[in-house]
């Protein structure tokens, strides 16, 4: 039993003063000279015994009474579900599930929607002077409103411009928010409600925490969960899980490449005749719609649909799924950096015209366009890297540095020109992709003096030693020492990984491991660094340690799986780098470097949810640091593009990002029951099923929880017991 | 007319008379049976003779007829002597105006004294608490009526009661039998009481008990807090009456019945006035009352 106003129990202490009077009160008494006194004395001698008896009866029944009114004044309650009474202001805060899950539709309405109209119907149950606040809560909660938040019309506004999201389900947030707002409230009572369709996730995440909160909930008020689905049914839904595409080759224009649309099954029935499209920035590819069969339950099914790349440019892929349930994880993006040309700058330190296919840059060039395709959309421009200068990195995306040593005093003609060093490190920063290819024309010390800790630093690893093999026993890479998070993490599979395991190399550049801040992709078998790589500003450098040609290893013995993919791998991904934007979950950050010449302030365009054309934007302010300046989004509530563009311009003049739902929501598709409630929270909350009656249900909640009417009640039927009893006795009230 | 004769109580009670019950031994001719028969005025009956009876009064006619030696006897006819007791002790204060009991039994004994004196009977008063305070001595002359007035007018009531050794007291100066009219509340102990008219009625007189009591002493319609002040001796007692009624009004109907079925029993003629009650009203039903009885 709990007590809205447990102070109110003090009044008990007044049973003191009828006992008092019992005892030490003596009435003053008016005087009767009396002849027949001998009977009168002889009448009280008779009765003094079943007087006193009716006395303390009477005593005790009235003291019983004045508990009884304390009582009533202390506003008793049920423990597990206490609401106040009717009549008092109450401090009520909505929490309103805004989980994509909440966009199912049981029978005409959505959840949110029957949710909303039972949060209006609560609002009407609600006691003259009460006060409402409204939260919206997926993984992150927000106090939707109202200003004035005893205006049960703005109270009204603010329910019904509550807005679905592509968030997973987290009550913690919601909770949380919900505790400090009653808190903050001035009125006596505090009613939290929570209009949910209960999934289990948005207890299970955090669950501790949740049922820290709720008992916390629970101790300052009243919680009461409003269940907005239905328990029992099985709701048919596919969730796009991912979409990919050929990585081996760069998106280019003028191609038609395959897309591949992961479906998956997450609920517990059977989905019939799912559609699946493709948009492509927007545009849909209706010919390429295709329609499934069936996705039995936890079946991942994947789909393939392809598009044509016409525009070079950062591309938005989307995905769209029809006929499930659960329409909120039926999209879903993914950005495309489709490029009209590549560009490949050979630095070659070892040029060899008269022999071009001894040249150092051959087996590069050669894995870059294999099929030598004239108009390939790869170009490859070779330079000498004593001929090599600023302008040559005009217009180019990646620089092959393929033993190319650097300029020294001693030879003031030979090697990489201190210009040329300087610009590829401003190459570099600006997002630039370098690939360096150390062989015999490279000393160790002049790099590291010029790329490396001596100079721009540019080098994953300062070069150390050069560490020769024989050749029975060569150096070989392992494919199980691939990073797994790099982008040649192929390599760690076939048949990419026996290539790359059949690479015999004779020669290696050792490396300074220690303080350094660059990352091992690749290690040989021996655990020396093959492949490293480092991110320099918005590029990235690569430094493979041993040559890429056959003078110190037998580089192309396996082109089609070694060879190629390798080049092909690195070309992809630094090109990567440079796109602007990127593909994120709701509810995550968006980061983006703008370039100097962008200025600092920006704009997040958001999508619209209702699919105008005019769509909101929120102001970002780039912040400097590390010589880089950074712009971070958090406003990502919700699936769709969005651009981050200099204050002012156009929707789509800046980089753009995809936003994917949060597909934790959709994975495992499950209402808890009360049981399951009770289970993790410890104890048995209210729940009240949102729909027809729920105003009704509330408020029979009120009436049932709070016990100051049967107190009342008990109190009356005290009050006339002791009124017949003091009849029978012949004593007045 | 004295403040104690009132003429609508005298009118009713006067046409009724008052007729002595039992033989009364008068001075003078009367209205009452005298004990003493022989020679007289009137003749009651024939009795056979008997030797030792003088032969004076055989009747030789009835002789002549039966040739039987019968004897004539004659009643003698005479006056009684009333003797009028009146409690005046403190427990008669009780009641305010025409329901004080003191007033109203000063009411009734000049009354009564007035109806003996007026039907030429002779009438003694005597006022007591715990003893005689006041007496005035048998008369028939009309004067009198104005003394016993006089006297009841300057009667305050004092001290309490002991009316059985007073019975006795006051039967051993009555000399010849007439009729005792008590007039009190009897609220000491009954039994003494009960005893002293038994001593009353055993030397020969006719004894009328007058209870007077107050409506208040009979329903004990009390409410409230009240401390009860004894009038004639007890200690104080507060309490809420109301809660009392029911044990009070059993003890005081017990009480009423045992002195009624005392009185019954020693052949002492009873009846209880209550004082809210018209004395008029109360004497001429007992004087009707009384003349039923006689004729039967």
């Amino acid at each position: 039993m709990t007590f809205l106003a447990p102070m109110m129990l003090a009044g008990a202490a007044a049973v003191s003063v009828p006992v008092a009077l019992h005892f030490f009160y003596r009435a003053r008494h008016t005087p009767l000279p009396w002849g027949p006194m001998r009977f009168l004395k002889e009448a009280i001698e008779q009765t003094s015994r079943r007087l006193k008896f009716q006395e303390v009866i009477l005593l005790i029944l009235r003291c019983l009474a004045i508990c009884l009114v304390a009582l009533a004044i202390a506003r008793p309650g049920a423990e597990n579900a206490a609401l106040s009474s009717r009549g008092d202001p109450v401090d009520a805060v909505f929490v309103i599930d805004t989980s994509f899950s909440m966009g199912a539709r049981d029978g005409e309405k959505t959840r949110l929607e029957r949710a909303k109209e039972a949060a209006l119907a609560v609002i009407d149950t609600l006691p003259a002077n009460s006060s409402v606040q409204v939260i919206s809560c997926a993984d992150r909660a927000a106090l939707v409103g109202p200003l004035q938040k005893m205006n049960m019309d703005q109270a009204r506004q603010a329910v019904g411009s509550v807005q679905i999201t592509s968030l997973s389900s987290d009550l913690l947030p919601g909770l949380s928010e919900a505790l400090a707002v009653a808190k903050a409230g001035t009125a006596g009572a505090k009613e939290v409600y929570v209009f949910t369709d209960m999934q289990k996730e948005a207890f299970e995440r955090q669950q501790g925490a949740v049922r820290a909160k709720c008992e916390e909930i629970k101790a300052a008020g009243n919680l009461v969960f409003v269940r907005c689905g239905d328990v029992n049914r099985k709701i048919p839904n596919v969730a796009v899980e991912d979409v990919t595409w050929h990585t081996e080759s760069i998106p280019h224009t003028r191609t038609r490449i395959p897309f591949v649309v992961t479906l998956r099954n997450t609920s517990s029935e059977p989905v019939k005749g799912t559609q699946v499209s493709l948009e492509l920035d927007g545009k849909a590819v209706e010919k390429d719609a295709v329609q499934v069969d069936q996705i039995d339950p936890d079946q991942t099914f994947p789909v393939t649909l392809t598009g044509s790349l016409d525009r070079a440019g950062v591309s938005v892929v989307g995905v769209r799924i029809k006929n499930d349930d659960v329409p909120g994880d039926d999209v879903f993006y993914k950005t495309i950096l489709v490029r009209d040309k590549v560009r490949v700058l050979l630095v070659n330190g070892t040029p060899k015209p008269e022999n071009p296919t001894g040249s150092g840059d051959h087996f590069v060039r050669t894995a870059l366009n294999p099929a030598k395709v004239p108009e390939y959309y790869i170009e490859t421009e070779t330079v000498a890297a004593n001929e090599a200068s600023p302008k040559n990195l005009d217009g180019t995306d990646i620089v092959y540095l393929l033993n190319a040593p650097v300029r020294e005093a001693a030879d003031p003609i030979a090697g990489m020109s201190a210009d040329f060093t300087l610009a590829l490190d401003k190459f570099v920063q600006s997002g630039g992709g370098l690939v360096v290819a150390p062989g015999d024309q490279v000393t160790a010390e002049a790099y590291n003096a010029v790329l490396g800790s001596g100079g721009s630093k540019l080098l994953p690893f300062d070069l150390g030693k050069i560490l020769s093999a024989t050749e029975t026993s060569p150096f070989h890479p392992a494919s199980d020492t691939v990073d797994e998070a790099s982008f040649l993490n192929k390599f760690r599979v076939a048949p990419y990984a026996q290539a790359l395991q059949a690479v015999s190399l004779f020669r290696v550049f050792g490396v300074t491991e220690a303080g350094a801040n660059g990352r091992v992709l690749v290690r040989t078998t021996s655990g020396l660094p093959y492949i490293t790589s480092k991110v320099v500003g918005g590029g990235e450098v690569v430094l493979v340690t041993s040559s890429l040609d056959e003078t110190w290893g037998n580089f192309s013995s396996d082109p089609g799986s070694f060879q190629v993919p390798l080049a092909v791998f690195t070309v992809t991904h630094l090109t990567g780098r440079k796109e602007a934007g990127g593909t994120a979950v709701a509810g995550t950050a968006l980061v983006y470097n703008p370039p100097p010449e962008l200025g600092t302030a920006f704009e997040l365009v958001q999508p619209s949810p209702g699919g105008d054309k005019l769509r909101p934007r929120v102001k970002l302010e780039a912040v400097e640091a590390d010589g880089r300046r950074t712009v971070t989004a958090t406003d990502t509530l919700l699936a769709g593009v969005y651009h981050v563009v200099p204050v002012g311009k156009a929707d789509d003049s800046g980089a753009v990002f995809t936003v994917n739902p949060d597909l934790r929501e959709s994975r495992k598709l499950a209402a808890a029951t009360d049981d399951d409630v009770e289970g993790w929270l410890g104890f048995r909350p209210a729940v009240v099923q949102a729909g027809a009656g729920t105003d009704a249900a509330v408020t029979q909640l009120r009436t049932r929880s709070e016990w100051t009417e049967y107190v009342l009640l008990a109190l009356l039927l005290l009050l006339v017991a002791e009124s017949a009893w003091a009849w029978v006795c012949g004593r007045a009230w | 007319m004295p403040t104690y004769l009132q003429p609508d109580v005298l009118a009713r009670a006067e046409s009724l008379g008052m007729k002595a019950r039992q033989v009364v031994e008068g001075l003078r001719v009367g209205d009452h049976k005298s004990p003493f028969k022989g020679f007289s005025v009137e003749f009651v009956q024939h009795r056979e003779y008997v030797p030792g009876d003088d032969i004076r009064h055989i009747d030789w006619k009835s002789y002549g007829r039966s040739e039987r030696y019968t004897i004539k006897q004659y009643e003698q006819e005479t006056n009684f002597a009333c003797h009028v007791l009146l409690d005046a002790s403190n427990s008669m204060r009780y009641g305010s105006g025409a329901t004080n009991k003191l007033e109203y039994a000063k009411l009734l004994a000049a009354s009564l004294a007035y109806l003996v004196i007026r039907q030429r009977d002779t009438v003694s008063l005597r006022v007591f608490n715990t003893r005689v305070v006041t007496e005035l001595p048998q008369s028939s002359q009309m004067g009198h009526i104005n003394a016993i007035t006089r006297t009841l007018e300057a009667l305050e009531p004092s001290e309490g009661t002991n009316l059985g050794p007073m019975l006795d007291q006051v039967a051993e100066r009555t000399g010849r039998r007439g009729i005792v009219v008590l007039i009190s509340d009897c609220l000491e102990e009954l039994e003494p009481t009960l005893a002293g008219l038994r001593q009353m009625r055993f030397r020969g007189h006719e004894v009328i008990l007058f209870h007077v009591l107050h409506p208040d002493e009979v329903n004990f319609p009390l409410d409230g807090n009240i401390r009860f002040v004894g009038l004639e001796g007890f200690e104080e007692l507060m309490t809420r009456p109301h809660l009392l009624r029911p044990s009070y009004l059993k003890i005081v109907q017990k009480y009423l019945a045992d002195i009624r079925r005392g009185c019954d029993g020693s052949g002492v003629d009873y009846m209880q006035l209550l004082t809210d009650r018209p004395l008029s009203n109360a004497l001429a039903e007992y004087l009707v009352r009384r003349l039923q009885a006689g004729r039967r």
